[in-house]
């Protein structure tokens, strides 16, 4: 058998003008960091909760996470820079506080989507105006789960 | 996708010259023998392509068997590139090495030409730190680190098929389809390397890809019929 001169060339210019590897954007997933919770009433533990006109917003932090809104979950996100986040939820003048305590290890997610990190709840604490209780449910922040961590419940 | 129709495109072109070159009346031919001493121009065009690599790799095939070839090559890659989310930089080297079994049993007088399928092992070694990286957060500060330099060791098998031909005397060209499977690499969880020498995407434990070469044989016996 002989192979023909021409089509090992042509095979060759192919591999020159059309560039090599498939590159797929990554979808990278975002507000990965964020403690999931959810509401509960205290006195049927199997029924959802909703907060009307809330304000959320971190300790000490203008910006506000959620606005006069109807919620029935918040989604939390942690800081980077200390290992308690600290947040305070705003209900028709009535304030209470929730205390993150988290410890964080870093992640490489892949080299599209570069780092981030996952975080380990070690302890919630809260002021007790109108939440009745907190149950950490699951402990683990973790890029790609989507898990509720804690539930609140109110009075 | 355009790397799968090429694939196919190249195949077919080749199948459709090697039925034809099937039809020409063969004598018994034994073809030369030696080692070649090439160059796999895959560095350089993935370079041409993408300015944050650079690397080449240098090979040679000797005869072992009437069909059977040792392929040892060795080369290096690095690859430096500054995106938004962080800034990496890796320089590594490879080798590979294994056996090349030709298909081409019954070859026409004159011809060296071969159809090979292999079995090769790699090895890349490399060295790779990222010397900034951001996370944001969107609501608190986002955070800025690096991750100083860290060696990785990459262990993989590889499965190669394509066929090589002697374009001018003792000077073959061949393109090779590779499917590379890894089967170790330490330092994991640190910071997966963009880029293995020699193996591929680190972010995959499987990878495909070709390869063009051009090799000069020196003959220690010459090819004749018998």
């Amino acid at each position: 058998m002989r192979i023909k001169p021409l089509l090992l060339i042509v095979a060759g210019f192919i591999y020159l003008m059309v560039p090599g590897g498939c590159n797929q954007d990554e979808l990278c997933l975002s507000n990965q960091h964020a403690l999931q919770t959810g509401f509960y009433s205290a006195f049927n533990v199997k029924r959802d909760s909703v907060l009307k006109n809330t304000d959320v917003y971190g300790l000490d932090f203008n910006n506000l996470i959620y606005e006069n809104q109807d919620i029935s979950k918040m989604f939390l996100p942690l800081s980077f820079q200390d290992d308690t986040s600290v947040f305070v939820i705003s209900n028709n003048s009535l304030f209470d506080t929730i205390w993150v305590v988290h410890s964080k290890e870093l992640l490489f997610i892949s080299r599209e989507c570069g780092f981030t990190f996952d975080f380990t709840i070690d302890t919630v604490l809260y002021t007790k105006t109108f939440v009745d209780s907190v149950a950490l449910f699951y402990p683990k922040v973790i890029y790609g789960e989507n898990v509720e961590n804690v539930k609140i419940y109110l009075y | 996708m355009l790397k799968m129709l090429r694939y196919i495109f190249i195949s077919l072109s080749l199948g459709a010259g090697i039925v034809a070159g099937a039809q020409v009346q063969k004598e018994k031919w034994q073809p030369s023998k030696g080692f070649t001493l090439g160059v796999n121009v895959a560095g350089p065009v993935n370079k041409a392509f993408d300015k944050s690599r650079s690397g080449i790799s240098f090979l040679s095939r000797m005869s072992v068997k009437d069909q059977m070839m040792f392929l040892a090559e060795a080369g290096y890659e690095n690859v430096s590139f500054s995106k938004k989310r962080y800034h990496y930089t890796s320089n590594g080297t490879f080798l590979k090495a294994g056996l090349e079994y030709d298909v081409f049993k019954e070859k026409e007088a004159g011809s060296n030409d071969n159809l090979l399928f292999g079995l090769h092992y790699g090895y890349a070694l490399q060295e790779q730190s990222a010397s900034y990286f951001i996370i944001e957060n969107g609501y608190w500060d986002d955070y800025t680190g690096s991750i100083g330099t860290n060696t990785v060791n990459t262990h993989w098998i590889e499965l190669t098929g394509g066929p090589r031909m002697e374009l001018f005397k003792n000077f073959y060209i061949a393109w090779t389809f590779h499917i590379k499977v890894a089967i170790y690499r330490d330092n994991p969880n640190i910071l997966a390397p963009y880029l293995i020498p020699g193996f591929g995407n680190g972010d995959n434990r499987l990878n495909a890809g070709f390869s063009y070469t051009m090799e000069y044989l020196i003959p220690w016996k010459k090819g004749k019929t018998k």
